[in-house]
């Protein structure tokens, strides 16, 4: 930021040395480029001369440019038209303009003005004829004037805005402050209610058992905390009850760390074989339950069915172990269509036989997300199988 | 206002929110899935032979696994891969060693030897997987001379507890022996096993015979016989091998195709006279002929429904073999077949769900099923010649006979799944034809 302020100090100060010593201020700029109005350098002698039709020719014309040359007849070409070059250059070349100024230039400067006499001029009778060819250049040179003044005017004006950033860096501390609020909101509340779609009556239960445990423990101040320790690392039964107290312990009073200590709390929640208390995990991918639905498929043998039970739905029920085995003594028959309760029970049996025999080295399914998979339906409907 | 701490409140959320997605709790309902498609594959089983003294046992193991090999839906594991032994009928299983070598069926048993010379044969079966025994052990005591019988008896308690449809392995059929030149064939009426042990010829070679049905209680056989020189029904009773003519015909008639309605009392088969054949129905006790379609068009291959109270029938009418159903009384038949080429001998499932039939076309024959209605036709087989289908009486399998091209062309009777899998030749002593499923003895 420091750099900024010393370019940009650097700057208006090489800019104030231009404007005070590059003439801006002194000099008339306006005059070098409309030098060529110096055809308002024309004597009066001349001027008569063509208003009186003496000089016809056009040589005489080249000569009035040259007028200061009573007797210097070569140089005043040159001038009228290399002059406005130099009026753009003039910071860098003002002391070579300088002496050529000198001479008279000065007092020409009011002459200026005859310009518009000089529009005045193309009435005048006598020269009218022979002189319209010369007439038109002396008249382009205003037009252009008005355009280069205004230019200098805009570099000014960006200073300002440089100059306003380094006092930003003294209020830092204070900005990032009035940000985060603004932000932090919006991302907890998108999440919040995603996960609250999902497992909202799940998650509801565990907020409210925590306050519950706490009272309790405000006698011994120190003691539970230590005894509650102990707990957590060895016994995974009571995670939600006990594992707060630790890490509420330092911050008792504060709400807001009440409320991180629980988030905090339930992330770290390992899983348990109770069925409330089991986190779901990830949802499962397609690929997972794909593979799972595959493998089943490939034990269910419906080839030693009979015709009426091959062409029965039924649903079987059941719970898998962390390990994804399926406990056997879970298995049931939850419904059933299609057919007798006679052949229902035989597609059930094969149904359970491919639910068992699978699953005997356990289901390839991902151990975070035993929530998810803990308990299992499966729709055996050999739609595609049946006999046509 | 933003204080440090409610600051450091708020990130703390906000880290342990962020942290919440990947340990949300158990979701409410359980993982479903359905699954459309299994596999149809043999079931592997184990089957340790029986314990018992002497080849008895042995043999009743080798004839349980004979059953349940042959129907295709079971696989039998080798002994040889077998990890435990069984060397008592009621020691405890092991199941992780049936379980090792993916037996999902196991079978025990043991066959004793009693006092009164006969044999005692027990059984147990067991869900591998499961490990629980699939229902309750059973017991059959008989003469030694019926362990056939017993080992099939076995094996249909042990299809029936794991397909659930009762089993066909402790039947009889009927059938017709052939021997000789395809010009001068001779044709005996047989029986055997379903298996094709235990062949017993019923009549000599003599005249020639046809189309044999069993009775519903299989006690009798109606079949066509030419001993009187024309076509003639014949009923014989099994166990005594008597016979009789159905009824007395006069010169110039024909009788052929009979079959027992479902109470054993009533017969219809197809009388011809004068060039023309219909459908009469013949009360065994009474001996009285109703006649039961009166049209100039051949209607043959009467079969009755389960339920005694319709009756399918071939007819070509239409000038085409086709397949018609009416009342048992008689009355307008009502046209099933659908497709262009020839429909003939239905046979009416036991079960009531199926129409077998044979079907011509395009220089083919086939066994196919279809619904009673027509619908849901299924052609099973097809050959040169494949015809006269019956059914197994758990309406699961077809017999029929299936006869190869040529001057050296013989008969033989071949067994298919209702699916269509499972196609095999039935085992018998020579050329076999016109098979007739019996009903279950036990």
């Amino acid at each position: 930021m420091r750099r900024s302020l010393y370019a940009s100090s650097a700057i208006h100060i090489a800019l104030l040395a231009w404007v005070a010593f590059g003439g801006l201020l002194f000099e008339r700029s306006p005059e070098v480029e409309f030098e060529v109005t110096g055809v308002a350098l024309i004597s009066p002698e001349e001027f008569e001369a063509l208003t009186s039709g003496t000089a016809t020719d056009p040589a005489v014309i080249e000569a009035p440019e040259a007028p200061t040359v009573p007797d210097v007849s070569d140089t005043p070409d040159v001038p009228t038209q290399e002059a406005p070059p130099p009026a753009t250059e003039q910071p860098a070349e003002t002391a070579a303009p300088a002496p050529e100024s000198d001479p008279v230039p000065v007092d020409p400067i009011p002459d200026t003005q005859v310009s518009d006499e000089v529009a005045v001029l193309a009435p005048p009778p006598g020269a009218l004829d022979e002189a319209p060819s010369d007439t038109p250049t002396p008249e382009e040179a205003p037009r252009i004037a008005p355009i280069a003044a205004p230019l200098p005017e805009p570099d000014v004006e960006t200073a300002p805005d440089v100059l306003e950033q380094p006092t930003e860096e003294a209020v830092a501390e204070e900005t990032p402050v009035e940000e985060v609020p603004e932000t932090a909101p919006e991302e907890a509340t998108t999440e919040i209610v995603t996960e609250a779609e999902e497992p909202a009556a799940a998650r509801a239960p565990t907020a409210s058992v925590r306050p519950t445990a706490r009272p309790a423990r405000p006698a011994p101040v120190e003691e539970p905390v230590q005894e509650a320790v102990a707990e957590v690392e060895t016994p995974a039964e009571e995670p939600v009850a006990q594992e707060p107290p630790v890490e509420e312990a330092p911050a008792a009073q504060d709400p807001l760390a009440d409320a991180i200590a629980g988030a905090v709390a339930d992330a770290i929640e390992t899983p348990t074989p109770a069925a409330d208390s089991i986190p779901a995990g990830p949802p499962l991918s397609q690929g997972v339950t794909e593979g799972f639905r595959v493998a089943v498929s490939a034990c269910w043998n419906v080839g030693s069915l009979s015709t009426e039970a091959q062409g029965m739905t039924v649903v079987v029920g059941f719970e898998l172990s962390p390990e994804a085995r399926p406990l056997e003594g879970t298995l049931r028959m939850l419904e059933y269509s299609g057919g007798s309760e006679a052949a229902a029970q035989q597609a059930y049996e094969a149904a359970r036989r491919a639910i068992l025999r699978c699953g005997t080295n356990g289901y390839d399914l991902p151990a975070e997300s035993y929530g998810r998979w803990r308990l299992v339906e499966l729709v055996f409907n050999p739609q595609g199988m049946r006999m046509r | 206002m933003l204080t440090r701490r409610n600051f450091i409140g708020t990130s703390g959320l906000l880290l342990a929110s962020s942290a919440l997605p990947h340990v949300a709790l158990a979701q409410n309902g359980p993982l479903r899935l359905e699954i459309t498609e299994g596999v149809i594959e043999p079931l592997p089983f184990a089957l340790p032979t029986f314990i018992g003294q002497g080849e008895v046992a042995a043999d009743i193991s080798r004839v349980i696994a004979a059953d349940l090999r042959g129907t295709g839906l079971f696989r039998q594991i080798p002994p040889d891969a077998y990890i435990s032994q069984v060397t008592s009928f009621n020691a405890p299983v092991s199941y992780p060693d049936w379980q090792a070598i993916n037996a999902q069926a196991l079978i025990t048993g043991e066959v004793e030897n009693r006092a009164d010379g006969q044999i005692a044969v027990r059984f147990r079966l067991f869900d591998v997987f499961s490990q629980a025994p699939l229902g309750e052990g059973l017991q059959f005591v008989g003469p030694v001379d019926s362990w056939r019988r017993m080992a099939h008896t076995v094996a249909d308690q042990v299809y029936s507890r794991i397909t659930g449809e009762s089993g066909y392995f402790d039947t009889r059929v009927a059938f017709i022996h052939e021997e000789g030149p395809k010009n001068a064939r001779l044709k005996r009426l047989a029986i055997m096993d379903y298996d094709g042990a235990n062949v017993q010829y019923l009549t000599d070679s003599r005249a020639l015979v046809l189309a044999p049905r069993f009775s519903p209680q299989g006690d009798r056989i109606l079949y066509t016989s030419y001993e009187s020189g024309s076509p003639q029904v014949y009923v014989m009773d099994v166990a005594s091998v008597q016979r009789r003519p159905l009824e007395a015909i006069s010169g110039g008639t024909m009788t052929f195709s009979p079959r027992f309605a479902p109470s054993g009392q009533t017969v219809v088969l197809s009388l011809e006279q004068g060039g023309n054949s219909d459908i009469y129905g013949i009360d065994l006790a009474t001996g009285s002929r109703q006649q039961l379609t009166s049209s100039p068009s051949i209607e043959t291959a009467p079969s009755f429904s389960p339920d005694g109270s319709q009756i399918v029938f071939e007819s070509d009418r239409t000038g085409q073999q086709q397949i018609y159903v009416m009342p048992a009384g008689g009355g307008e038949g009502r046209r099933i077949s659908t497709g262009d080429g020839r429909y003939g001998t239905p046979v009416w499932s036991p079960r009531g769900d199926y129409i077998a039939f044979t079907y011509q076309a395009d220089g083919r024959f086939h066994i196919g099923v279809m619904r009673t209605d027509g619908s849901e036709q299924r052609l099973l087989t097809s050959s040169f010649l494949d015809e006269g289908p019956t059914w197994a009486p758990n309406g699961r399998v077809l017999m029929f006979t299936r006869e190869t091209p040529g001057d050296d062309g013989a008969p033989a009777v071949y067994s298919v799944d209702i699916s269509g899998r499972n196609l095999q030749r039935v085992a018998t002593p020579g050329m076999a034809s016109d098979p007739a499923w019996g009903p279950l003895q036990s």
